[in-house]
């Protein structure tokens, strides 16, 4: 006997005794197909296609903004960082909606689950470059937003070693939080929710994700 | 996503549609899911997205196109739970299978190959499923979007894998007895 004829006589076996198991399923269905329910993607991409519109606001407003104050270099350098970070942010949720569309569940499944993958690559893209960018710009973000507001230059009155101190403070949480994440990500007395920060922080998720669309896209391994 | 409800089937013809494609629901969730609770939630998670996307059936081909989108939602629902908990063993070796094991031989066997599939990846788990069913490598390259080469060449290394296995598990048997 094969092997997958064995198993196919134990999956006969398993199989009737879930046939015995859908007879007690009508109330399943009857309970789906009376809803009407929301569609949950349909939230997710209102608040992309503001997020798109507030990015492309944003550097709209910081050309000018940047136009404005020329003659300061430290407001205009935060001005170009600040856009940068607010491209970075809109062009990673444009993709989101791009293959958002692409989304199609009743379609190959290999194409579908690419798409689903990249989906949630583009998920952890927006997340990373929102928590560098959070960790890292909060002094320059902050000098446009004053500056902007209030026509006050706060580089003027901050010491320079003060923000650079910032600057390098930043980077040392940034470097300080992978070590420790992936130090304690498989720890055992962890949440969840804290376990899916840990994987997201040390990069596991992305590198999960990424060897799921290879393996997708090599469909025989080895 | 298509969530339109014009669709080319009436919503009657697609309820008994449904009703007669619930066993293959629910092969598909055992297929993917450790115990009877995750079972339960994963079929009632691909009825629903059954249900959302009727739109696009185009009435042809129901199986396939059940099978895929059943597929598709379990595949996610999997990678959502391994990615939520961080687990990377979907099988409970302490869960009951159905909850309804009758004999010691029955619940080895059920063990065994629900053992065999949870050791397969996500895409190989599908294509067990689909031959287990009876579907040519035709249908199955068809709903998992591969060549019916590939699905011939995957077929031969689950094999590969499934005879160690199940060779494995007749020598712990056969200690077990001897002792």
């Amino acid at each position: 006997m094969t092997e997958l004829d064995e198993l196919e006589r134990m999956w006969a076996t398993e199989h009737a005794k879930l046939a015995r198991r859908v007879s007690h399923n009508e109330a399943l269905l009857r309970s789906v197909t009376a809803q009407r329910q929301a569609p949950s993607l349909r939230w997710g991409r209102g608040t992309a296609v503001a997020g798109v519109a507030l990015a492309v606001a944003s550097v709209v407003g910081l050309a000018i903004f940047a136009s404005r104050h020329s003659d300061s270099p430290a407001l205009l350098a935060s001005a170009l960082a600040v856009t940068v970070f607010a491209s970075a942010i809109g062009l990673s949720t444009a993709r989101w909606l791009v293959l958002v569309r692409q989304l199609d569940l009743a379609g190959p499944v290999a194409s579908s689950q690419r798409v689903l993958e990249s989906l949630a690559l583009a998920d952890y893209r927006s997340l990373k470059i929102a928590l560098l960018g959070g960790v890292l710009l909060w002094v320059p973000v902050l000098a446009v937003v004053v500056a902007a507001a209030f026509n006050i230059d706060l580089f003027a009155h901050l010491p320079v070693a003060w923000v650079a101190g910032n600057l390098l403070l930043g980077a040392a949480v940034i470097a300080g939080g992978q070590w420790l994440s992936r130090r304690y990500v498989d720890g055992p007395h962890i949440t969840v929710w804290t376990r899916r920060v840990l994987a997201f922080v040390s990069g596991r998720s992305v590198t999960a994700a990424r060897n799921f669309v290879a393996e997708l896209e090599t469909p025989t391994p080895g | 996503m298509v969530w339109e409800t014009r669709t080319a089937v009436t919503d009657d013809k697609f309820k008994a549609l449904l009703a007669e494609h619930l066993g293959l629901v629910h092969r598909v969730a055992y297929t993917y899911c450790r115990d009877v609770t995750e079972r339960d939630d994963v079929a009632q998670e691909i009825v629903t997205h059954l249900w959302r996307c009727r739109a696009q059936y185009d009435g042809r081909q129901a199986s396939t196109w059940f099978y895929r989108v059943a597929i598709n939602v379990a595949i996610s629902y999997f990678r959502r739970e391994v990615r939520r908990s961080g687990r990377t063993e979907p099988f409970d070796q302490h869960a009951a299978t159905l909850g309804d094991v009758a004999t010691t031989a029955a619940h080895h066997d059920s063990m065994v190959l629900r053992s065999c599939i949870a050791e397969l990846g996500e895409m190989d788990r599908g294509l067990t499923l689909l031959h287990l069913d009876g579907n040519s490598h035709a249908v199955i390259a068809e709903i998992l979007g591969i060549s019916a080469s590939n699905v011939a060449t995957r077929l031969t290394r689950i094999r590969v894998a499934m005879r160690r296995r199940l060779d494995s598990n007749s020598s712990t048997q056969v200690q077990g007895s001897e002792q």
